[in-house]
Parts: C-alpha cells; structure tokens; sequence
C-alpha cells in the first residue's frame, strides 16, 4: 500500500532528523553547574530533547502503522481511485518540484525576469497544459505586476542577471 | 479609556492606514473565498511586505486579512458547498441548504450582519480586557512566561489535532527547527553548517510559506480531484436580496449574541480559535433551537451563530498577543513573527512603550468590521467570480508569489531553497495528516521558551520547584497537566462506568 509505504517513510524521515538532532546537540554543552557558563540547561538540551522526543514519536508512529489494517489508512478507498492514474498526478509534483528548483537556481545568474518566465510559462502550458495564449498572456501578466509591485511600489532590488 | 481610542483612531484613520485596511479585508475575503490558500498561507506570504511597511500598517493590514477571510470562506461554504476556510465548515451545513432553497442571499447578509456584530463586540471587549491584562502581566516572570508558553504549546496539541502523538511530534520539529542559529543566552551557533546565513535562524516567512504554500500546491497538484470546482448554486443579484427581515434577525438574534460571547473566550485559549469556535457555536444552537429538527435542513441560526463566533475569535485571539506576547494559534504566531521582524515585543510593555501601535490595531479592526460589511453586502458578484478562476492558474502564481517573496526577505537563494525545502516537508505533512500548527507555534516559543527557562533556572538556582513555587505559575502547570491527562482520566471515567456519555477529547494517541 502506497500511503502505507509513504507515511512509514516520512515517519522515518522524521526519525533520521531527529537522530541527526539529538546526536549533534550531545557535542554541545547540556547542563552547567555553576561558573562562568551560568546555571541550568546550556545551548544542547532543547536540541537534545527535541531530537530525542522526534526520534520517539516517529517510533511510535511507524509502529502504529505498520499495525493499521489498509481499510483504516484509506478509509475512503481514495488511493485506489489515485493510483489508476497515479503516474500523472506524481508527474505534477515532480513536475513543479523541478521547475522551483530551477528558478532557484537561475534567480541571480539569469535575472528575475527571464527565471520568472521559466518557472510561470513551463508550468502553464506543459504542466496544467494551459493554451498557448493563456499560458503566455498569464506568464507575462504576473511577471509584469510582480515585477512593477516589488521594483517601483515596494523598493526591492531583483537580480537582473543577463538584462542590464 | 476614551483618550486611547482617539489615538488610535487618529493613527489607524490616515489615509494610508485605511488604505492597508481595505487591502486587508479585501484581501483577507479573496483569500477566504479560494479553498486551499487561507489566511495562514497568505499572511506567509505578505510577511515580507512588512519589511517596506512600518508596524501599525503592517499589522493593520495582516489583521485585515485574519478577520476578512472568515467571511470569504462564508461565500464558497454557501454558494458552493466548499469551506473556503476550517472555520466556515460548518456554515456547509445550513447556508449551502438555505442557498438551495433559493435563500443564499439571506445566509450570506446574515452571516455578514453577523460577523460584522461580533466582530465589533470582541473588538470593544479587547479594548477593555487588554488594559488591565496587561498591567497583570507585568507580574509575569520568565517562570510564568515559561508556565504560559507550556500550557499554550500544551492546549494547541490536545485541543486542536486530531493525533496527539503527531502533534507532539510535529512541535518537537518546531523546536528543533526554532534551534537553529545563535543560540539567545550565549550566542553559541547550532546547526548552521557553516552558513553564514543560518546564524540568525530559519525566517519564519520563509518557514511558513514552504509549509502552507508550496505544500499546499504541490499536495493539490498530486489530486486534481481536490482542485475541481462544484456548480455554484444562484448567488444573490441585488442588495435586497442579502438584507435579513424581522423574522430573520428574530430566529438570529439570540444566535449571534451567544456565538459572539462563546467565540470571544475560544479565540483567547491558546489551541483555540476561529474553526473551534464555529463548531461550538453550531452544537450549542442545535441544543438549543426549539426545534433541532430543522437543523440540517437550512436553519438559519446555524449560519448566525457560527459565523459570529468565527469572527468574534479572531478579536480575542489578539488578547494574549498583545497583552502576554503569547500567540493563541498559528496566524497570531505569523502576527508576532510580523511584530519581531520590526523589533517590537508584544506583551505587557506594549501599551507602555508602543501606545500608537497598540491602539492603531485595535481601532483599525473597528474600521476593519466596518470596511468588511460594507465591502461584502454589494461586492458578492466579484468575489462570485473570482472563486471561478481554475486553480490550475492560481497554483503556478501562488508558487511564483512565494519564491520571489522568499528571496526578497534578504536578496538571497538560500531562502529560495529553503522555501522549496519545508514546501516538501508541508507536502508529505499534508499528506500524511502531520499538523502545521504545532510545529509553527513550537518553532515561534521554542527560542523564547529557551529563554525564560534558563532565565528562571538561573534564578532559582538549578532547581525546577520555581515553576511551582510561584502561584500564577503553579496554576498555568496545573492546568497544562491536566489538558495532558485529559484523554487518560477521561478513557478511565468511561471505563470505570463513571461517565456514560461523555465524548472522548479531540486527540487519541496514534
């Protein structure tokens, strides 16, 4: 089961943090007496017994699902219905995941508006498979009122990479 | 009293403020009327406005938004059948049945009337609470800032998840997360790979809108079921239409007057709200109405009472945060994150230090309750249509929004990739039914929580009795006990035959 499998493993996700948390947090002071770093807890006990209570929780949680029968992760069946077409609907995810990244990543080498274009356009027209005119007239629309609201209304300065 | 009103008034009636005002609400009742993106999100978002604004604009503005999009949540709950907003839920039980009988107009002027009403009462009521709260507060030390903020993180778990062991682990991240950076006694740098930007810690805009924004999208671009649009039923044409008559305000009255009351005290518990307020208000006047029978079937006291109530949560959410400096839910939270990004601390001395900001906001949602009732009765046809604009344009723009307001916070990528980040995180989160409010509060308290405790640590000497020692603190941990120890005592009640009919508590472990 998909939910089952994908829950079990942000669960387990949330475990590896709060490990990595707990782990590093025991490098740093936890507790002074006296002297000159003062009294009580020091800079490692709230990272320590967050990661600690993470790593607990996330046990108890994988352990709660790996119980749970498929009737109570997917009361409503609706990862049956999802899965049927369940390649286009990660497709989407990896989709958007992607293009942020490169708009991420181009931002400051680029500039503002050509990365704008090639997050807003792709998206549009390849991922919500918008027409051409739509695709292109909204692209340039909020590309245009970002870009007026945040440089003329707001003071921002935006990169502006290959267009001096 | 009437002195401090005149300032504020002064303060929040400038044009420029009244014009960040009508932004607000409009705003707050656009962001209302689209399921998917609320006030969370969108206040996310605008943070980084609050950069170029001054403060009392700023949290004009973002209040606006708060108490505006209880009200566009009403339009798509009545017309569509879709809550627009958790709050307005509810109001899918009566005022989408009162649409269908050709009465849409009525739900939604009464639901108007109404939270125009109970906004204006908790309003006045934070004018005279916030005061003498606030001088009570100075009485407060880090042992009762720490028995507070426990007994706050405490409520927003057991009261508002539905899995406590989720939540717990959720707000476990915040702190983790809120650990980040400079540590606030001693400015020992903690899990900042050697990033220079790190050391002042994630930003909380940056935070929040990963999680409510961009996991927001990326979790309806998975379902494109979830993103598909119902028939609306006929909206309201004219103005008459939306005009409640005698025998309407006579089935509302009493409705309003308790879901205002009821909603106010469930805005001030920390863990409460808006969406808890508006579910009371429901039950309350089904157990009440003389004839139950109707409900379900359009009762119009279901769309009375819970709409007030929503909004009148709203006014008394901002009770702890401007008198204690305690965000009550996630939204007051962002409001604090918006007071700190311009170097002011909400709490006791507030009124002392930064009277104008004080009275500004709270005279600005007089304004606001004013601005909403008269913006909502005659524009219901745009936001109509607004609500007809197909997600699959919003969600590339609302992406765009949020990664371009991240990388303005501070003119940096890293923010950018952070934002993409924590927007998996709020995917899989969303997904998999892990709640954000816990973790955003926890990550906002964490550094100060860290900060009272080792204060009152280093005053007692090592020794944790102070927490009890002290009376207003003693009675907050007792209190946060036994919201802890609720769903035990009350699993024992029932299986001990004590209590035959009592509802188990919200949360369950697991």
């Amino acid at each position: 089961m998909m939910l089952k499998k994908g829950e079990l493993l942000t669960s387990l996700g949330f475990f590896a943090a709060g490990l990595y948390t707990a782990v590093k947090a025991m490098g740093f002071p936890i507790w002074a007496d006296s002297g000159l770093m003062g009294l009580g807890p020091q800079e490692g006990l709230f990272p320590l017994a967050a990661g600690a209570v993470m790593m607990a929780l996330s046990l108890v949680n994988m352990v709660h699902i790996r119980r749970m029968s498929p009737a109570q992760i997917d009361p409503l069946g609706e990862e049956t219905e999802e899965r049927k077409g369940s390649r286009p609907t990660y497709f989407r995810v990896f989709s958007y995941l992607t293009f942020m990244l490169l708009f991420g990543f181009l931002l400051v080498k680029v500039g503002f508006l050509i990365s704008s274009f090639l997050l807003l356009f792709p998206i549009l027209k390849f991922v919500e498979k918008q027409r051409w005119k739509r695709a292109i007239s909204t692209t340039i629309a909020a590309i245009f009122i970002s870009y007026f609201v945040l440089v003329y209304f707001l003071g921002v300065p935006l990169p502006r990479g290959l267009i001096k | 009293m009437l002195e401090n009103l005149a300032l504020g008034f002064s303060i929040s009636l400038s044009l420029s403020n009244l014009f960040y005002c009508f932004a607000g609400v409009f705003l707050g009742t656009l962001v209302g009327v689209l399921p998917g993106l609320g006030p969370v999100a969108t206040i996310a978002m605008l943070l980084t406005l609050t950069y170029k604004l001054d403060l009392v604009s700023a949290i004009i503005m973002l209040s606006g938004i708060y108490y505006g999009a209880q009200y566009g949540g009403t339009i798509t709950s009545v017309l569509l059948k879709i809550p627009g907003e958790s709050s307005t839920v509810v109001t899918v039980i009566e005022g989408y049945e009162m649409a269908l009988k050709g009465m849409a107009g009525k739900a939604l002027g009464i639901a108007a009337f109404g939270s125009f009403i109970a906004g204006s009462f908790g309003t006045l009521v934070l004018s005279l609470l916030a005061p003498p709260l606030s001088k009570m507060a100075l009485d407060f030390g880090p042992p009762e800032y720490t028995s507070l903020m426990a007994l706050g993180m405490t409520l927003v778990i057991y009261l508002g998840s539905k899995s406590i062991s989720k939540a717990i682990l959720m707000a476990a991240f915040g702190l983790a997360l809120g650990t980040i950076g400079m540590d606030p006694v001693n400015s020992f740098e903690r899990f900042t790979f050697g990033i220079s930007s790190l050391r002042e810690g994630i930003n909380m805009a940056v935070l929040a809108m990963g999680l409510f924004g961009i996991g927001e999208i990326l979790y309806l671009a998975e379902s494109p079921a979830a993103r598909a649009l119902h028939e609306t039923v006929k909206s309201p044409k004219k103005l008459k239409e939306m005009l409640p008559n005698q025998k309407d305000w006579k089935a509302s009255a009493w409705p309003i007057g308790r879901g205002t009351v009821l909603g106010f005290l469930l805005g001030v518990l920390p863990g409460g709200g808006a969406t808890i307020a508006s579910f009371a208000s429901y039950g309350l006047e089904k157990r009440l109405a003389p004839e139950s029978s109707l409900f379900g079937k359009g009762a119009i006291q279901g769309v009375a009472g819970p709409e007030s109530a929503n909004n009148a949560a709203v006014s008394g959410a901002f009770v702890p945060l401007l008198t204690l400096g305690i965000p009550a839910n996630v939204v007051m939270a962002l409001m604090l994150g918006a007071f700190m990004i311009h170097g002011v601390t909400p709490g006791p001395f507030i009124l002392k230090n930064h009277p104008d900001v004080f009275w500004g906001v709270i005279t600005s949602m007089y304004i606001g309750n004013v601005l909403l009732l008269f913006l909502n009765v005659p524009l219901i046809k745009i936001f109509v249509k607004i609500i007809e604009i197909p997600y699959v344009i919003l969600s590339p723009i609302i992406v765009f929004i949020c990664l371009t307001g991240a990388y303005t916070i501070n003119n940096n990528s890293l923010d950018v990739l952070l934002v993409i980040i924590f927007g998996c995180v709020g995917y899989l989160m969303r997904k998999y039914d892990f709640e954000g409010a816990p973790l955003i509060l926890a990550f906002v308290l964490g550094p100060l929580l860290e900060i009272s405790v080792r204060q009152s640590l280093i005053m007692s000497k090592g020794s944790p009795m102070i927490f009890f020692n002290r009376p207003i603190s003693l009675v907050l941990m007792v209190i946060a006990f036994f919201a802890i120890l609720s769903p035990i005592l009350i699993f024992a009640l029932k299986r001990w035959g004590l209590v035959s009919n009592l509802k188990e508590s919200k949360g369950g472990y697991g």
